[in-house]
């Protein structure tokens, strides 16, 4: 239905729902690998219908946040350091408490909120804390994607994305993309991005 | 990957070899912090791998007596590391077969949650010993599978009086 719609809210919603799609995968890549390709066949039915348009940062720069990039990617973004929680069973500060996050007591589920965060570090890896950090944005500037493009922008166009009408993914995950960790690293310049439209 | 093992200095903020000594005595089970920092405003933080509580329970749950190391003026937090692997919190001495009992449940609980997700997890197991009254921490770190395999040899290695280390044959 969705995706028959003419309504305003066809596009948020297809893009929400392909969001929702890659942070599956990204938490669980080999129970949720079916999530791999229908990411990029929704992400090939955003770009048929509306068109997927890089936005311009605070830089100036092109940015593409689409989630179906960090279904290739194999670096992610993580940050470390010194957290302080509360226990959502009892209230209790770190180790002040007998309850272990994740585990149920009386039909609830314990976690450790964290309230306060003091970061040390913000580390590229290939296995980040938590997985939705494969999400990069890799900001690009006007002259790269002119010379992706092979010509000038136009006055006032907007550079576009093509990669999910292209891209193997809507076929499914290869190995790489469900266990990225064992394979070899690829330096930061090689992470895929997405192309820009080619005339 | 293969199992490594290396040997590395004490946390800065440690107590002293003979503390730990003493603390060895009286406490079945002893977590050390991953880092104690004292901020410019003189507050003292000692930051425990996450992952000490479920140990810390799972040794109180079978009346261990359980010892959380810190400096007494400094306030408690948990450290958490930007990679996934699983970087089990800092034990004092050579565990009990009890202890190292402890340790494999636990991991075991997790691999049996995480299942076939995104391969199998990288383990780093770490012990701070006291060697020549000076304090060093051994890590032995590999898959997940082969690091429980080493502890529960470990272990019926002690059971048949043989000690309680591990043997552990370097691969280059």
């Amino acid at each position: 239905m969705l995706l028959r719609s003419e309504s305003n809210e066809a596009e948020p919603a297809l893009r929400r729902a392909i969001e929702l799609l890659v942070d599956a995968f990204l938490l669980d890549r080999r129970n949720n690998a079916g999530c791999f390709a229908r990411a990029h066949r929704l992400g090939a039915e955003a770009e048929r219908r509306f068109g997927c348009r890089l936005r311009r940062d605070e830089a100036d720069r092109w940015v593409n946040e689409c989630g179906v990039l960090a279904l290739h990617s194999r670096i992610g973004q993580s940050a470390g350091g010194v957290i302080h929680t509360k226990c959502s069973i009892c209230g209790s500060s770190s180790f002040g408490c007998d309850h272990i996050e994740g585990e149920t007591y009386s039909d609830r589920e314990c976690s450790h909120v964290v309230h306060r965060w003091d970061v040390t570090e913000v580390s590229l890896t290939p296995r980040p804390h938590d997985p939705r950090c494969y999400r990069l944005s890799l900001p690009r500037t006007t002259d790269e994607v002119e010379r992706e493009l092979g010509r000038a922008l136009r006055r006032d166009e907007t550079p576009t994305c093509s990669h999910c009408a292209s891209c193997y993914g809507a076929a499914g995950p290869n190995l790489e993309d469900l266990d990225p960790a064992s394979f070899p690293d690829l330096p930061i310049d090689e992470q895929p991005v997405a192309p820009a439209e080619r005339s | 990957m293969s199992i490594e093992e290396r040997w590395t200095p004490p946390v800065e903020g440690w107590p002293s070899a003979t503390e730990l000594e003493r603390l060895g005595d009286i406490a079945d089970l002893v977590l050390l912090p991953d880092r104690v920092d004292t901020k410019p405003d003189g507050l003292t933080i000692a930051a425990f791998r996450e992952d000490a509580q479920a140990f810390r329970v799972d040794a109180l749950h079978q009346e261990l007596r359980v010892e959380l190391v810190h400096p007494r003026e400094a306030e408690v937090a948990a450290y958490r590391e930007h990679a996934a692997e699983w970087v089990l919190p800092y034990i004092l001495g050579i565990p009990t077969s009890v202890v190292v009992g402890l340790v494999i449940n636990r991991l075991q609980k997790w691999m049996d949650e995480r299942g076939d997700a995104s391969g199998t997890p990288t383990v780093r197991y770490r012990e701070a010993r006291i060697v020549e009254q000076e304090v060093r921490v051994r890590e032995i770190e590999g898959p997940a599978d082969e690091v429980v395999a080493l502890l529960r040899a470990s272990t019926s290695e002690e059971d048949l009086g043989h000690g309680g280390t591990p043997q552990i044959e370097a691969e280059s």
